[in-house]
């Protein structure tokens, strides 16, 4: 096969939307890691990832906490943003940030902002197609 | 004198013989006819005369002889008598005076007996003439000294009486006859006079006494009432005494009686007085007793004999008394103060236990008073002793039931204090002392009011002002007080207490102090926080969260299976259309769509069935329970947010059917609400809650004073909001839960501020 397949991390507390994402994004070629909570996320290092998905309402670290955290570590990693609390999404803080995705999200959408994320033509393209 | 003999030599000798004696005896002797002439004369008669026979014999006008001889006084006397005993043969005696032939008379008792022939006719009188001169002479001494001593006895101012050895009246001197009105004729009858004489009431032991004196020979002294000649009766006392002979033999009683009549009225004006007194002193509730300034008892009242025990015999000391009398534990106190009275000559009093007849103990108050002369010295103690027994009962009843209700107070599980009308700390009981670490000293420093260094001390700072804005309200006008906040314990660590406080008023409703208590609520606040925050994580089916947090945890619900199933579409899209398609994934993919769907179906049908109409979730239910009970739920919040709901239910309120969790909400949504609009509001933030009945509906009113706003005309419609945070939902759902319930919920705006939220009920049950 060509190069490996891009490495995407998810992170969220509700194991079917994690789930989902999951079987969303293997069917779009990436290789996802599942993550119920961040700090199990941070156990396993940021290392070896190319894109970070994480939901914001999450007992223990939020995702707030958690994109300032890979972002202190690993600038150029690319996170996005998923809440069910639409009140969160309308926060102050949360304005602006171009990664956010409100549920339910847009899975296309989500996909697309993936590969550019990665500027993977390859993806990009089979994503268009 | 009759002579019998033999022969005439005989007789002749005999009678010799016999005239020879006759002669030579030391009187007179005589012998005369049945017609009185003498027959005889003795020699030494004639001698004595100085005449012959025949002189005694010569009559003269009918008279006899011895006319010349007789006394002139004696004469009539004499003859009369010798006339009859002539007539008569009765013996002859008299007594007369008999001319001596010098002419001086002597007395002499002429003695004559006749003597009798057979016929019964007199033949011859014989006869004696004795002198008895000296006799009478001696006779008519003692008659005239007898005489004197009678006029002695009737001048001296007493009244003299003789009985005979046998008791009768032989004597009763003449001013003592003058007295009585009694004549000597009256008095011969001993009983008879005490009858007549003695006052009914004396009399039969007067008789009694004296005839007992009498027999047994012994002094009759007695007093007696004698009435006297106007009828009244007079004290008398009488004595008498025996006169004995040489043998010892009563020869004569001899008494005298004297009028003791002024002492005895005397005597009876003091003892009516003194029985007068005694009738007071008997009279009076009071117990008196006296005693002599040697402390030896000399007098009890009646009363005090009566109820104190036996009659006490005297005399007896103060000490002796009161040992008899005293409890034995108060016996060392009462006798020392008395004694140290006694000593010093100063009024005293004791309060102690008494001991009565029947042996029960009676508390008394016993008040001793000298008495002094005009010299100041004490002459007399008296003490009064007053039955306090039922006041001390009291007292000690009275002490018991406030060293109960203090044990009361000081063992309730909560702190309790009391404090002036203003508000100035004035009691604190152990516990409260002993949490605060301090009692109601040391506290007052820098000259600060007590009060307010108190509460600045003790009360959390966040709630001081709230504190002291609502005690300062109930101080002013009296309403109880009641408050949640966070007192400082002696470690300096907050616990929340809830402090409630009323008046305490007199009769004319002035308050007199204020009585608090603080109970701990340190552990049920903790709690209802931790349940409140578990409830909001529960927001399906917490009472206490907000129906804002609710819709968006709905919404979060329904979004969460929501996203996984558009993720999950997606996917399997891409399972369907990769080359080739991968049937088995997309086959798993869409297993989890049905799944996440169903569960989506269940949030929502959850949800419905929060608000659904379902009888069997109604009960009927006082709304003022409801609203209490909300209340309690907002407490700690209102506390933050410095708001006073206040409640006011109408009295006999219908109950209504409802959904207790449903009304709860709305209940919770309207005064959040209204709270939230007082937020910027400066000044009072007061919550009226109201409910009333309103025809045949319950109505609740939700008053806030927030701003003066106009109402947005769409603050029902789901999705309006004027706050920054929430969906608003909460109108809108409670507007549905209302008119689930068949009622309606609508808004007014308050002049000239705020607004009311108003929602009715039908009233009463209903399925």
């Amino acid at each position: 096969m060509r190069k490996e397949r891009p490495v995407v991390a998810i992170v969220d507390d509700d194991p079917r939307l994690l789930e989902s994402v999951e079987d969303l994004l293997e069917s779009a070629g990436y290789a996802p890691r599942r993550f119920s909570s961040a700090e199990a996320l941070l156990m396993n290092g940021l290392s070896n990832l190319d894109v970070l998905i994480t939901d914001v309402g999450m007992p223990g670290m939020n995702g707030f906490e958690l994109r300032d955290h890979v972002q202190n570590a690993r600038p150029e990693l690319p996170v996005f943003l998923i809440t069910g609390r639409h009140e969160i999404a309308d926060q102050d803080r949360a304005a602006g940030i171009r990664g956010f995705f409100r549920k339910p999200f847009d899975a296309q959408a989500l996909l697309v902002a993936v590969g550019e994320a990665l500027n993977d033509p390859e993806m990009e393209d089979d994503s268009e197609t | 004198m009759t002579v019998t003999t033999s022969s005439p030599d005989d007789i002749s000798a005999e009678a010799m013989r016999a005239l020879k004696i006759i002669e030579s005896m030391p009187g007179f002797a005589w012998s005369a006819d049945a017609d009185g002439q003498f027959t005889y004369v003795s020699p030494s008669t004639l001698a004595y005369l100085g005449n012959g026979r025949d002189d005694l014999n010569t009559a003269e006008e009918d008279e006899f002889g011895w006319r010349r001889v007789v006394h002139p006084e004696d004469y009539e006397r004499v003859a009369a008598r010798w006339r009859h005993c002539l007539k008569t043969g009765d013996d002859y005696d008299a007594e007369h005076r008999l001319r001596r032939a010098d002419g001086v008379y002597r007395w002499f008792r002429n003695s004559g007996r006749a003597s009798f022939d057979s016929d019964g006719c007199i033949t011859q009188w014989y006869g004696t003439t004795i002198d008895i001169d000296d006799q009478k002479k001696a006779e008519d001494g003692l008659r005239e000294s007898e005489g004197r001593l009678q006029e002695i006895i009737d001048a001296v101012p007493v009244h003299i009486w003789s009985w005979t050895p046998t008791g009768e009246m032989a004597y009763v001197s003449k001013r003592n006859m003058e007295f009585l009105g009694i004549t000597e004729n009256e008095f011969g009858d001993f009983t008879k006079v005490v009858q007549e004489l003695i006052h009914p009431d004396d009399a039969p032991e007067v008789h009694r006494h004296a005839a007992d004196c009498i027999a047994r020979g012994e002094v009759f002294v007695m007093r007696y009432r004698r009435r006297t000649k106007g009828g009244a009766y007079c004290w008398t006392e009488g004595r008498c005494e025996p006169v004995r002979d040489q043998h010892g033999n009563i020869v004569h009683w001899y008494g005298v009686s004297i009028n003791i009549d002024d002492q005895m009225r005397a005597e009876e004006e003091l003892r009516n007085s003194k029985r007068q007194l005694e009738q007071m002193i008997d009279a009076l509730p009071v117990n008196v007793l006296s005693f002599s300034p040697d402390m030896v008892l000399t007098y009890t009242s009646k009363r005090y004999q009566k109820k104190i025990g036996p009659a006490i015999s005297f005399p007896r000391n103060f000490e002796d008394v009161i040992r008899d009398v005293a409890h034995p534990e108060d016996f060392a106190v009462v006798c020392q103060r008395a004694l140290d009275g006694f000593a010093a000559g100063t009024p005293f009093v004791n309060r102690f236990r008494r001991r009565e007849r029947d042996g029960n103990y009676r508390w008394i108050e016993a008040r001793a008073q000298p008495l002094r002369n005009a010299e100041g010295v004490i002459l007399q103690w008296y003490i009064a002793s007053v039955d306090i027994d039922e006041e001390m009962r009291a007292q000690e009843a009275l002490r018991e039931s406030e060293r109960i209700l203090r044990q009361l107070v000081e063992t309730l599980p909560a702190l309790i204090y009391c404090s002036a009308p203003d508000g100035k700390p004035i009691y604190r009981s152990r516990q409260l002392s002993d949490y605060l670490g301090f009692g109601l000293d040391g506290v007052d420093e820098e000259g600060r009011p007590r009060l307010d260094s108190t509460l600045d001390a003790i009360i959390h700072p966040d709630d001081l002002a709230a504190v002291q804005e609502r005690y300062g309200h109930s101080l002013a006008t009296g309403k109880p007080y009641a408050m949640k906040h966070r007192l400082r314990r002696y470690d300096g660590e907050y616990l929340w207490v809830e402090t409630r406080a009323a008046p305490m008023r007199d009769a004319d409703g002035g308050i007199v102090q204020w009585n608090g208590v603080c109970m701990d609520i340190d552990g049920e606040v903790r709690a209802r926080h931790e349940l409140q925050l578990a409830q909001e994580r529960l927001s399906r089916a917490s009472q206490a969260a907000g129906l804002a947090e609710l819709s968006a945890s709905i919404a979060h619900e329904v979004n969460q299976p929501l996203a996984a199933i558009v993720a999950n579409s997606h996917a399997c899209h891409r399972w369907l259309s990769a080359e080739p398609a991968n049937i088995e994934r997309a086959k798993i993919t869409a297993e989890r769509i049905i799944r996440d769907a169903n569960a989506a179906a269940d949030v929502v049908s959850r949800i419905r069935a929060l608000f659904r109409q379902s009888s069997d979730t109604r009960t009927v239910l006082p709304f003022k329970d409801v609203i209490l009970e909300t209340r309690k739920l907002l407490a700690d919040e209102a506390l933050r947010r410095g708001v006073l709901i206040d409640i006011d239910i109408q009295e006999g309120l219908a109950p209504v059917a409802m959904d207790r969790v449903q009304i709860q909400q709305v209940l919770i949504n309207l005064l959040r609400n209204g709270m939230e609009a007082m937020g910027s509001v400066a000044g009072e933030k007061a919550l009226l809650v109201r409910g009333l009945a309103d025809g045949g509906v319950v109505r609740v009113e939700v008053r806030d004073s927030g701003p003066d706003e106009e109402l947005p005309a769409k603050i029902f419609e789901p999705f309006f909001t004027t706050k920054e945070q929430g969906m608003g939902m909460g109108l809108a759902i409670c507007r549905s839960i209302v008119e689930s319930h068949g009622g309606r919920l609508w808004a007014e705006k308050n002049v000239p501020n705020g607004a009311t939220f108003i929602f009715t009920l039908p009233a009463g049950v209903k399925g």
